[in-house]
């Protein structure tokens, strides 16, 4: 009986992820995606099985960062830019951007494994970034320097880590800068006496993400609220999406499928 | 056939043409859409955006201080390899040499970041990334082209028995003291022509410096602080949201690059006597 339940469950899941698929069937062409990196893993899944489904369907997607996401299309160089912040007034009036949320994201501290600091407040968080913290003895850790790194101007992780954990403070210039959520955690999971931080969704266990405030930064304490560093990720267009860039931001916006993408990005869907 | 070669020799001189008022027109049009504060504040020592600060000099001295410092680093390392491949007249070496120009620059840089990044952190002081790890990399990303360029002004002199070589060889001279003592003096202006395009090559670098100098835009201060180059500045601002002033200074650093670059060839070529 058991075995039979688990095979009609089967027989379902595949119909539904056939039925959120069946949206491409007719569809053919390119669809060119760039822009934040905490999207890349999103986009990449989705391009995947859209794929799978329907080979001619191309879907490319690049990094380079929200600013790099919101030029290339306003520009047209690709049909979707994608963002980890919202939209300024802007962006939205003078390019004429149409934009799409899709998930929540955290943004995490995070240190090497072996970094005995479990938590900060988000003073200390404060001093660390703008360099009055300078040793990680002050906080409970070894007596070593603090190594700091931070994004590049432009990125949406940054602006999101300044504005709610820094509260517009300063990151002292002498920070380290790297230019994507992987290269951030690749850096920190390297240097014992690193610290920086990236989105919820990158964490994993090559790097620890500290608690704020004794607040765990997991996606379950993002989506409730109690953890308050969290953003929108979002998808642009240039104007109204066309037949099958619509298809595609609906397939992650709408679909069973795309939610389980999201989930298993590390992410919250937001519908 | 003539009318081919003139018309190649054209393209030829057409595209650097283009280059070069692409280059200059856009940095005359940036610098038009802003006003003259702008302008004169790229000239200033702290590049912060949003307090409308947007000095590029720290870049200046990063990239002149990582160059210079790469070329220091290669000279003896050159002139030793030129050394052994004449006392050993060794071809596996010059093919090495050769092999060594075709690796992509991102190897070396990838390299540098999860070997020498680690290595320079455990046994100086910061973060490892620093001037001295990025002019490290450098040093063996032109060791190639200065050894090259030695190399084969050497080798006619050294080869063909009308010239040189009979005439060494009949005062008693072998073949290091022939090279220590008279070739590199005869070829010394090709020498240092070498040193002058690893230079210029260490100076455009990108993704070295992107990768392993930490990218702080501040005035370094000392072999072991991080920094950024003008290169990486560029790379670094297509991230981000471009505003005029934005551009202007991306157009500025190329502007600076491309001098540089063009300079350096021009001294080399006065150089030879050209």
């Amino acid at each position: 009986m058991k075995k039979f339940l688990v095979v009609i469950s089967m027989l379902f899941a595949a119909q539904a992820f056939a039925a959120d698929l069946a949206s491409f069937d007719k569809l053919s062409g390119t669809v060119q995606i760039a822009g934040g990196t905490a999207h890349i893993p999103v986009m990449q899944a989705a391009a995947k099985n859209i794929s799978a489904h329907n080979d001619k369907i191309v879907i490319t997607v690049a990094g380079g960062g929200s600013g790099a996401g919101v030029k290339m299309v306003a520009d047209g160089l690709v049909q979707i830019g994608n963002t980890g912040r919202a939209l300024k007034d802007s962006e939205i009036k003078e390019f004429g951007l149409q934009t799409f949320p899709f998930a929540i994201d955290g943004v995490a501290v995070i240190v090497h494994p072996e970094n005995p600091v479990k938590n900060l407040t988000t003073a200390q968080v404060i001093d660390i970034f703008n360099g009055k913290i300078t040793n990680w003895k002050e906080i409970g850790g070894k007596d070593t320097g603090i190594d700091l790194y931070t994004r590049e101007d432009g990125s949406g992780t940054r602006e999101v880590f300044v504005d709610i954990l820094l509260k517009k403070g300063a990151i002292l210039p002498r920070a380290i800068i790297v230019n994507s959520n992987g290269a951030m955690k690749t850096a920190v999971s390297r240097n014992a006496r690193g610290i920086g931080y990236v989105g919820i969704g990158s964490i994993d266990n090559t790097v620890k993400a500290t608690d704020i405030d004794g607040i765990t930064p997991t996606q379950e304490n993002a989506s409730s609220g109690v953890y308050k560093v969290t953003r929108l990720l979002y998808m642009n267009t240039k104007g109204a999406p066309e037949k099958l860039t619509k298809a595609f931001i609906e397939y992650i916006t709408d679909s069973a499928d795309g939610k389980k993408i999201i989930v298993e990005a590390g992410y919250i869907p937001l519908k | 056939m003539k009318r081919v070669i003139y018309l190649f020799s054209i393209l030829g001189v057409l595209s650097v043409a283009c280059l070069s008022i692409a280059i200059v027109g856009g940095l005359l049009y940036s610098a038009a859409r802003i006003d003259l504060g702008g302008v004169l504040s790229a000239f200033s020592l702290s590049w912060n955006p949003p307090q409308g600060e947007y000095g590029v000099i720290p870049m200046i001295f990063g990239t002149l201080s990582a160059a210079v410092l790469a070329t220091i680093i290669a000279i003896p390392l050159s002139f030793g390899i030129i050394i052994s491949i004449w006392a050993s007249n060794c071809s596996f070496m010059r093919w090495i040499l050769r092999f060594m120009t075709g690796i992509p620059t991102v190897v070396y840089s990838f390299c540098g970041l999860f070997i020498l990044v680690p290595i320079c952190r455990t046994l100086f002081v910061g973060s490892g990334y620093n001037i001295l790890s990025v002019a490290a990399v450098l040093s063996i990303l032109i060791l190639p082209t200065m050894t090259i360029i030695a190399d084969s002004a050497l080798y006619p002199l050294l080869n063909k028995p009308e010239t040189l070589r009979l005439t060494a060889e009949s005062l008693g001279l072998n073949r290091e003291k022939t090279l220590l003592h008279i070739a590199l003096y005869i070829k010394r202006k090709w020498l240092l022509t070498g040193v002058l395009l690893s230079f210029s090559r260490a100076l455009g670098d990108t993704i070295i410096a992107l990768m392993i100098s930490g990218n702080t835009p501040v005035m370094p201060d000392g072999l072991f602080s991080t920094m950024r180059t003008l290169s990486a500045h560029i790379s670094l601002l297509t991230a981000s949201e471009i505003t005029p002033q934005i551009e202007f200074t991306m157009f500025l650093a190329g502007f600076l690059l491309f001098s540089a670059a063009l300079a350096v060839s021009l001294l080399a070529k006065r150089l030879r006597g050209e």
